[in-house]
């Protein structure tokens, strides 16, 4: 899979703003790198390195008068304080709407059931497949857009 | 009891007896003419007198010397000679007698025990192969328990810095201020990392085996399928694969998890195949009441084999107990983990089966997966493992 190296994408057109989308993750490496990719992307990325601080972004994106809606959250499953999945089920009393990629080191089957029951996108393990996992980004994204 | 005397005793005795008699004849002849002479002088009466003494010392010294030389030795050899051996032959009759049965008490006392012996001997190696084999089976439960906790730490610590070590190569690689060196550079850091991820994700699959959800299968479908999708990789390699099923097998497996094992079999055959050798054989064998080894399956009850064969050259004997531990491969470096035998073990042994191999070093590998057939009438099962029947139709990969 090769990067587009110029940025002519064509959503640029279709939207005046980029698409939101959140990464929270408590290590700095991978959120930074994910962020990095996903701005190279095209999109505008957040970062929030624990639960406490995903949530008051969601917050705070959400409730921003005019800003574009929030288009995706990436978060780790583990992560001090608050889990992924515990901001999933916050988040699903707020909406439905957005989509949730979670991800994670421990994967099990019982934790995909939970994930998918709360209305996650998506569950990749890692390591995942960066390629996969920004073709599932453009899916969803688009799907909101 | 007679007197017998050898042939040379005879003519000595005879010889004896002559001297004996013509000394006495002399004798009596000297004592005759003393008697009537009457004794004349000194010197004939010392002379007559020293005739007389010669000739019965003689004589009495001839008949001393043939009595025993001649008649008596013999016989008495003889008769001692005799008299032995009817006392040896009167006295083993007298001992076969009195000890026939004894003995053959006491030689049928020895050959129960024998009996018993060997059938203990032969017990107690069933029962030290099974303790053995238990061994076994705990030894590599807990190898695998190990394996699977080191795979499992291994792939989660490495796991993200292999995502992000990828992430941004792939960033270098969207800069359109990167030199073409750099470039390659990206590139290659992006595409080892990918194939790490591949390992690591392989890694974790093994670590972390999940329970099979099983549910009624067609097998024979399940293994028409996994060899129809193998049939390629077969045919690029030259190497045939021949099918033997008598078809309608239905068991109880998690289908997904059994194609896996199939495929894994498969695989390695057509692998240590070489090109143009004889084919391989996937035998799919119907279910019969099988006594399971110790240690394995669900005791007593059908089990249906399937047995993949081929002529690669089988695994050299020092091998053959090793091939289903995890990271053991015969292949090089970078060719494969040593996962895959392993795996399909496991799997085997969460469908309440087993698998084992069998190999001629230098000839033939035959790996046999035997699974429990879950039908209730199992009366309607032969016993025994029958020789599997010849193929009724006999698929060739490169066919299908």
């Amino acid at each position: 899979m090769t990067l587009q190296t110029s940025p002519p994408e064509p959503r640029w057109q279709v939207s005046p703003e980029p698409h939101r989308i959140i990464v929270a993750d408590d290590d700095d490496d991978m959120r930074r790198m994910l962020a990095n990719v996903l701005r190279s992307d095209g999109y505008f990325v957040l970062e929030a390195k624990d639960g406490e601080r995903l949530k008051t972004l969601i917050g705070a994106v959400t409730r921003a008068d005019g800003a574009a809606p929030l288009a995706l959250v990436i978060t780790d499953h583990r992560m001090p304080g608050m889990s992924g999945l515990q901001v999933l089920e916050w988040l699903r009393e707020l909406d439905w709407l957005t989509p949730v990629i979670l991800l994670t080191g421990f994967g099990d089957r019982k934790l995909h059931k939970e994930a998918q029951e709360l209305g996650a996108a998506s569950v990749f393990d890692k390591p995942f497949d960066l390629a996969a996992l920004r073709e599932r980004v453009r899916e969803l994204v688009n799907v909101v857009a | 009891m007679p007197l017998r005397s050898t042939r040379p005793g005879r003519y000595v005795a005879i010889a004896s007896m002559a001297v004996a008699v013509s000394s006495l004849a002399s004798g009596a002849v000297v004592l005759e003419r003393w008697l009537r002479v009457g004794g004349s002088s000194r010197h004939d009466d010392a002379l007559r007198g020293l005739d007389l003494l010669t000739l019965l010392g003689l004589g009495g010294a001839a008949l001393v010397f043939a009595v025993f030389t001649g008649l008596v030795r013999p016989a008495i050899v003889a008769w001692s000679r005799r008299t032995r051996t009817e006392g040896e032959r009167e006295a083993s009759v007298r001992i076969d007698r009195r000890y026939r049965e004894q003995l053959h008490a006491l030689g049928d006392a020895m050959t129960q025990m024998a009996a018993v012996h060997a059938r203990s001997r032969e017990e107690l190696g069933t029962e030290t192969e099974g303790r053995v084999r238990a061994i076994e089976q705990l030894r590599h439960a807990d190898r695998m328990r190990t394996v699977g906790a080191l795979a499992s730490g291994l792939a989660h610590e490495l796991g993200t810095p292999l995502n992000v070590v990828e992430g941004h190569a792939r960033l270098m690689l969207a800069s359109p201020r990167l030199g073409p060196e750099l470039r390659e550079g990206a590139q290659a850091i992006a595409d080892q990392s990918v194939k790490m991820t591949r390992l690591v994700k392989h890694l974790i699959t093994f670590a972390r085996r999940r329970g099979p959800s099983k549910e009624p299968t067609d097998m024979s479908a399940l293994v028409g399928t996994t060899l129809a999708m193998l049939s390629t990789y077969a045919k690029q390699r030259g190497v045939t694969v021949l099918l033997e099923d008598p078809g309608d097998l239905e068991l109880s497996v998690d289908a997904s998890t059994m194609q896996q094992v199939l495929t894994n079999l498969i695989v390695n055959a057509i692998q240590a195949t070489p090109p143009g050798a004889a084919p391989i054989l996937v035998e799919v064998v119907a279910p019969r009441v099988l006594e399971p080894p110790m240690g394995e399956g669900r005791g007593e009850g059908a089990y249906a084999v399937i047995r993949v064969t081929d002529h690669g050259g089988g695994i050299a004997r020092e091998d053959l107990g090793h091939i289903f531990e995890p990271f053991f491969t015969t292949r090089d470096v970078g060719e494969g983990m040593g996962l895959g035998l392993s795996v399909a073990h496991g799997i085997v042994q969460d469908h309440g089966g087993w698998i084992s191999a069998a190999s001629e070093p230098g000839a033939t590998t035959v790996i046999e997966v035997t699974l429990p057939a879950f039908r209730t009438r199992e009366s309607a099962w032969p016993r025994d493992r029958a020789s599997v029947t010849p193929p009724p139709a006999a698929i060739s990969s490169a066919a299908r």
